[in-house]
C-alpha cells in the first residue's frame, strides 16, 4: 500500500487539466505514442469537443521514483464543471491527494478557490501546480503570491511545469510519490469500497469504478451494495489503464473496477459502499449524497413516432449518467416527451445534445425551470418545477424560489457592466473582492431562474467573452411569480408556458410573441399570438394570413428545382406540431426557448 | 393535348447578364462563341448517333417506330439567354444539325425569343424565313425606371417600337414578357404597362413576378436589405388585377403567368412543360424529361463545349424520378394551369383516384374556393392559383 498513490486533479476551466493528464500518461508509458490523442481520458465527442470532462475516468500508472521503487499511481480524472460537482465529490473521496493546478498566466480564480475548498473538505493533501510557465505572460512569482494570499498554501511546496512543453512534468511525477499520502486501511478489515462511478458496457452491464477503503474484492466473492442492500457476485475484476486490465483481487487503497452482472446503472447508487454480505461493515462510507437535479424541462421528439426512441435513448444515457432524472409527460401541443431533471444548464445541455447527436433524435424543449416551494393557502406545501402543475394563483399564500450565490471573476473594466447586469437579473447583496492587480471577483446572490435564461451568454457579450461564471445554490426565498402562458388563435401552446417572476412577465410574454410571429410561417389565415397571465392579455402580436405562395416561372429547369423544394417543405411539416388548425415548425419552439442573439 | 416532343435550344449568349437572371449565360463576347454552333451540332448528333445516354426516347428511328412522326418534335424553341444575339446564319446551321439529326414533325413550331434592342425589320424577315412562327419579346416593363432597375439596355419607347414592328411581321403569334414585383414599379405604374401591352395589342402575355435567385446580383441585394421589393399583400393585388385586366381586354389566363388571345396563341412549347410532356434540352445547362427522369447538361458554357467537343454526353445530372416524384411534379405543374387537375388522366397516370385518395383534402380545398370541380377536372380559382403551393403540399 505504501507504493501506491490515489490522486486526482483540480483545475479551473483552461487552465490545462487534460493536458497535464495528457503527459503524465506519456511520461509512466501507460499508452504508445501511435495511438495517444490528446485529452485521452475523455471518450465522449462531445468531451472532446467542448474540452470538459462529464463522466469520471481513472487510469493507473506505473512510475519508478528516485527512489528506486515502482508505485502505482491512480488518477482519478474528475469532470471540471459546477454541474458535475456531485461527481466531482464522488471522485476526491477516491483519492488521498489532489493536485491544484494554477495558471501561471492568469493566477488563482474563483473555481480554483471553490475546489481548493472542497479538496480541503475531504482532508485531501493539496499539492499546487503552476502550469503554463512556457506562455510569454507567465508570472510565476505572481501565481505563487497568490497561492499563498488566496489559497494560504504553501507557495514553496509548488511544483512549476509546462504540461503542454513537457517542461517540469518529471517534477510533477516525483512530487506525487513525496508529497501526497499513500492510502491507508487494512486488508483484512472488513470490505468497504466506494462505488465512484459506473460506465456501462453493452456486452457486460454496469461496470463500477471503485475505490477500496478496506478489505478486499476477489473475483467470485459475492457482495452487497449497502445503500440499495442489493447482493451480486462479482464476475471480474481488475484495473484501469484506458482499457480494462482484468487481476484477481483488489484491496485496500486500490482504485479499479467491478462487474457484477448489474443490469441497469438505475440499479445502484453512486456513491454507495460494496461490502462482504458474510462480513459487512459495520458503516457505508460517509459522504454519500444523492444528486439533486435544480433545472428542470420537458423533452419532446419533434415527430411522435421518435416517442418510443426517445424513451430507449434516456434509459441508455441513465445508465451512464445517474443524475439525470426523468418522468413521463405529455403535452397537448407536443405530444408524449419526458419531464427531465438536470443538475444545471451544463447538463442539460450536454444531454440535449447526447440525444440528438447519439441517438439521432431530433427535440423540442420547454423552458428550463427552476423548482419552486409553494405553500398553499391550506397550509400545504408543494414544490411544482412544470407549469402545467401550477396551481391557481387564489389557492397559493407564498412561494419561495432557489437563490443562488452566483460568482463573476472579471478583468476590473467589467465591473460596471457586470453589476448592471445583476441588477438585471435580481440580483442583491452585491460585493467585490479584489482578486490581484486588475482583477475582480463579484458575487451576488441571485434568483436560479435568472440564471437560466441567457445569462452566460449576456455575460459573455457585456464582458467581451472574459467573465467566468460559477455558482452555488444558497437557499430559498420568498418571490412573486406568475404563470404566463402563450395563445396561438386563442388556443393554449402548454409547452411554451413558463414561470417568471411578476415584474419580468410582460417583457418576457412580449418577446416570445415576437419571436413566434417571426418564425411561425403565415398561413391561410390569421393567426393571433398572446401572451397571457390568467385570462389577462398582456403581449400580442398578429401573423397576417399569406395570400400568395405560387412561383412566377415554371419551365423546363424550374420543375425539378420546384418540386425539391416542395419535397423539403413536405418533410418539414412531418416536423410541424398542431396547435389547433395551425402549424408550429418546430423551429418556433427552439427559437423561443433559445437565448438572446 | 400534343403528345409528341419538344426540343429546346439555349443560346447562352448575352450582351450583358440581367442581375436577377439565374440561366446558363455568358457575355456576346465570350471566346466560347466560335464553337458553340459545332457544340450543339455535335451534341444533337450524339442523340442521332445512339450515343447520347438518355437520347434514345428522342433518336429518330425509335420516334418513327410507333407511327410516323408520332415521336416527332413538334416544337422548337429557341431560347436563352439571347437567341437574337445569334447571326441569322448560325441560326439556320443549328437549325440544319436539328433538321438532320432528329425527327422534326412537318407541322411543328418554331419559337424564338429575342430582346428589343435586336429588333428590326430585316432581322425580323430572316428568322420568319427561317421558318420560326412564335415570337417571345423580353420586353419586361413599358416603363422606364423599371427598365433601368432590372438593369435592361432599352428604354420604353424602343420597347414600344420593337413591338409594333414585331406585330407588323410575318410571325403569326407575337408574345410580350412583362416582369411585376418590385417597389419602383408601383400598382398605377403596373397598370399603366398593362395599358400600354393591351394597346398594342400583342397575341400572347406573360406576366412574371420578379423573382429571386441564390447567386443572383439580386439575391445579394436582397440578402443586404438593399433590394426595393413588394410586400406580399401588394403583390397578390397585382397579380389579381392584372388577371382582372387581362381578361377584360380578352386575354385567356390559361397558366398562372401566362395569358393568350385564342387557344393557338399559348405558348406551343411551353405547354409541354405543364402537360408532362417529354422534352429534350441542348445547349449549356439545357434540362430534359422523358416522362420517367429529368437530367440536365453542365450549365458552364467552358464544362458544356469541353463535352461535346469530345463527343462525350454533356449531361451534369440525371434523376430517376419515383412515382410519388411523378405525382408530385404532375400536381404542381397541372395546378397552375387553368385546364387543372383532370381527374381521368391522374387516374390513367397514377392507377388510382385523385378523389378518392385525398377525399378531405379536395372536399376542403373545394370548400375554401381554391379549387373547383368542372367537367372531371379539379380547377383553380383565381385564389387558387395564388396559392398552388398550398394545394399541391395539401394533396401530398
Amino acid at each position: 500500500m505504501e507504493n501506491i498513490r490515489n490522486f486526482c486533479i483540480i483545475a479551473h476551466i483552461d487552465h490545462g487539466k487534460s493536458t497535464l493528464a495528457d503527459r503524465l500518461i506519456q511520461n509512466c508509458g501507460a499508452v504508445e505514442d501511435r495511438v495517444f490523442r490528446d485529452q485521452i481520458l475523455d471518450s465522449m465527442d462531445i468531451e472532446r469537443e467542448r474540452g470538459i470532462t462529464i463522466k469520471s475516468n481513472s487510469i493507473s500508472l506505473l512510475y519508478d521514483a528516485k527512489d528506486g521503487k515502482r508505485y502505482i499511481l491512480n488518477l482519478i480524472d474528475t469532470p471540471g464543471h459546477v454541474d458535475f460537482s456531485h461527481e466531482v465529490r464522488r471522485s476526491l473521496m477516491s483519492c488521498e491527494g489532489a493536485l491544484l493546478i494554477v495558471d501561471a498566466s492568469q493566477g488563482v480564480e474563483a473555481q480554483t478557490v471553490a475546489n481548493l475548498y472542497i479538496s480541503l473538505e475531504y482532508d485531501l493533501e493539496v499539492l499546487p501546480v503552476i502550469n503554463k510557465i512556457d506562455l510569454p505572460a507567465a508570472d510565476v512569482d505572481r501565481a505563487m503570491e497568490e497561492i499563498d494570499a488566496d489559497l494560504g498554501l504553501d507557495p514553496f511546496q509548488a511544483v512549476t511545469c509546462s504540461a503542454k512543453t513537457g517542461l517540469g512534468v518529471d517534477k510533477v511525477l516525483e512530487a506525487i510519490v513525496t508529497q501526497l499520502p499513500p492510502p491507508v486501511g487494512s486488508p483484512d478489515a472488513p470490505t468497504q469500497a466506494l462505488v465512484f462511478d459506473a460506465q456501462y458496457d453493452a456486452y457486460r452491464g454496469v461496470v463500477l469504478l471503485v475505490r477500496v477503503k478496506e478489505g478486499c474484492l476477489v473475483t467470485g466473492q459475492s457482495i452487497r451494495l449497502m445503500h440499495t442492500e442489493a447482493d451480486y457476485e462479482i464476475e471480474e475484476l481488475g484495473t484501469l489503464s484506458l482499457k480494462r486490465l482484468p487481476g484477481k483481487e483488489l484491496s485496500a487503497g486500490s482504485v479499479g473496477y467491478v462487474i457484477a452482472g448489474i443490469k441497469n446503472i438505475s440499479d445502484i447508487n453512486i456513491g454507495d459502499t460494496i461490502t462482504d454480505p458474510a462480513r459487512p461493515a459495520a458503516e457505508p462510507i460517509p459522504g454519500y449524497r444523492e444528486a439533486k437535479p435544480v433545472v428542470f424541462s420537458s423533452m419532446y421528439p419533434v415527430s411522435s413516432d421518435e416517442y418510443p426512441d426517445l424513451s430507449k435513448a434516456l434509459d441508455k444515457l441513465k445508465l451512464n449518467d445517474a443524475a439525470l432524472a426523468f418522468e413521463k409527460d405529455s403535452s397537448s401541443a407536443l405530444g408524449f416527451g419526458f419531464r427531465c431533471g438536470f443538475l444545471g444548464l451544463l447538463h442539460l445541455d450536454v444531454v440535449q445534445e447526447r440525444l440528438e447527436r447519439e441517438y439521432n433524435l431530433s427535440l423540442v424543449l420547454s423552458a428550463p425551470s427552476v423548482r419552486y416551494q409553494i405553500f398553499l393557502t391550506g397550509g400545504q406545501e408543494i414544490f411544482v418545477d412544470n407549469p402545467s402543475l401550477y396551481p391557481e394563483p387564489a389557492n397559493i399564500d407564498k412561494t419561495f424560489e432557489p437563490f443562488i450565490k452566483g460568482m463573476v471573476m472579471i478583468p476590473e473594466r467589467y465591473v460596471g457592466a457586470v453589476m448592471e447586469l445583476f441588477m438585471e437579473r435580481r440580483g442583491v447583496n452585491t460585493q467585490f473582492n479584489y482578486m490581484s492587480a486588475g482583477r475582480v471577483e463579484l458575487t451576488a446572490e441571485l434568483p436560479l431562474a435568472e440564471v437560466l435564461y441567457d445569462f452566460y451568454d449576456r455575460l459573455k457579450t457585456v464582458t467581451q467573452g472574459y467573465g467566468s461564471f460559477d455558482y452555488e445554490m444558497i437557499e430559498m426565498r420568498e418571490t412573486d411569480l406568475a404563470k404566463v402562458d402563450i395563445l396561438v388563435n386563442g388556443e393554449p401552446v402548454d409547452a411554451l408556458s413558463q414561470l417568471v417572476h411578476r415584474e419580468k412577465s410582460r417583457a418576457r410574454a412580449l418577446r416570445y410573441c415576437e419571436r413566434l410571429k417571426n418564425t411561425i410561417p403565415k398561413q391561410q389565415f390569421k393567426i393571433a399570438i398572446q401572451g397571457a397571465i390568467g385570462g389577462q392579455i398582456i403581449a400580442r402580436e398578429t401573423i397576417t394570413a399569406f395570400r400568395k405562395d405560387v412561383t412566377a416561372k415554371c419551365y423546363g429547369g424550374d420543375i425539378s428545382r420546384k418540386r425539391k423544394l416542395l419535397e423539403k417543405q413536405k418533410a418539414g411539416k412531418k416536423r410541424m406540431k398542431m396547435v389547433g388548425a395551425i402549424e408550429i415548425p418546430q423551429e418556433a419552439f427552439v427559437s423561443v426557448l433559445r437565448s438572446d442573439d | 393535348m400534343d403528345p409528341r416532343p419538344g426540343l429546346y435550344v439555349h443560346i447562352p449568349f448575352c450582351s450583358a447578364v440581367c442581375p436577377y437572371c439565374d440561366f446558363a449565360v455568358v457575355r456576346s463576347q465570350h471566346p466560347g462563341r466560335v464553337s458553340f454552333v459545332d457544340g450543339l451540332t455535335r451534341e444533337i448528333e450524339l442523340v442521332e448517333r445512339g450515343a447520347h445516354p438518355h437520347g434514345a426516347a428522342f433518336a429518330y428511328a425509335e420516334t418513327n417506330a410507333i407511327g410516323p412522326e408520332a415521336g416527332s418534335f413538334s416544337t422548337i424553341y429557341f431560347g436563352g439567354g439571347t437567341p437574337s444575339a445569334l447571326a441569322p446564319e448560325e441560326l439556320q446551321q443549328i437549325q440544319a444539325a436539328i433538321r438532320r439529326s432528329l425527327s422534326i414533325a412537318t407541322d411543328a413550331r418554331w419559337s424564338i425569343e429575342a430582346n428589343p434592342e435586336d429588333i428590326n425589320p430585316e432581322a425580323l424577315k430572316a428568322w420568319t424565313n427561317l421558318g420560326f412562327d412564335y415570337l417571345s419579346l423580353g420586353v419586361q416593363s413599358f416603363y422606364d425606371p423599371a427598365l433601368k432597375f432590372l438593369g435592361r439596355r432599352h428604354t420604353a419607347g424602343q420597347a414600344r417600337d420593337a413591338c409594333a414592328l414585331a406585330l407588323k411581321s410575318d410571325f403569326s403569334t407575337v408574345s410580350i414578357d412583362l416582369m411585376m414585383g418590385f417597389e419602383c414599379l408601383t400598382q398605377e405604374a403596373w397598370e399603366g404597362v398593362l395599358t400600354t401591352a393591351t394597346e398594342l395589342g400583342p397575341h400572347h402575355l406573360s406576366c412574371y413576378e420578379l423573382t429571386i435567385h441564390e447567386g443572383t446580383s439580386f439575391w445579394r441585394r436582397q440578402q443586404a436589405g438593399t433590394l426595393g421589393l413588394i410586400d406580399e399583400e401588394a403583390r397578390a393585388t397585382a397579380f389579381r388585377s392584372t388577371v382582372e385586366r387581362l381578361s377584360s381586354c380578352g386575354y385567356e389566363q390559361y397558366e398562372v403567368s401566362n395569358f393568350a388571345r385564342r387557344e393557338v396563341d399559348r405558348s406551343p412549347h411551353n405547354q409541354k412543360y405543364w402537360q408532362s410532356i417529354p422534352y429534350l434540352g441542348v445547349g449549356p445547362g439545357a434540362h430534359s424529361y422523358d416522362g420517367h427522369r429529368r437530367w440536365w447538361n453542365h450549365r458552364a458554357l467552358k464544362d458544356w463545349s469541353a463535352a461535346v467537343a469530345g463527343d462525350q454526353s454533356p449531361i451534369a445530372e440525371t434523376e430517376e424520378l419515383t412515382a410519388e416524384q411523378q405525382r408530385l411534379e404532375w400536381l404542381l405543374t397541372r395546378v397552375r394551369t387553368t385546364q387543372g387537375l383532370e381527374l381521368a388522366e391522374y387516374r390513367q397516370r397514377f392507377g388510382r383516384g385523385l378523389l378518392e385518395e385525398y377525399r378531405e383534402s379536395t372536399e376542403s380545398l373545394v370548400a375554401r374556393g381554391l379549387l373547383r370541380k368542372e367537367a372531371g377536372a379539379l380547377k383553380p380559382t383565381l385564389e387558387g392559383l395564388l396559392l398552388a403551393d398550398s394545394i399541391v403540399m395539401e394533396l401530398s
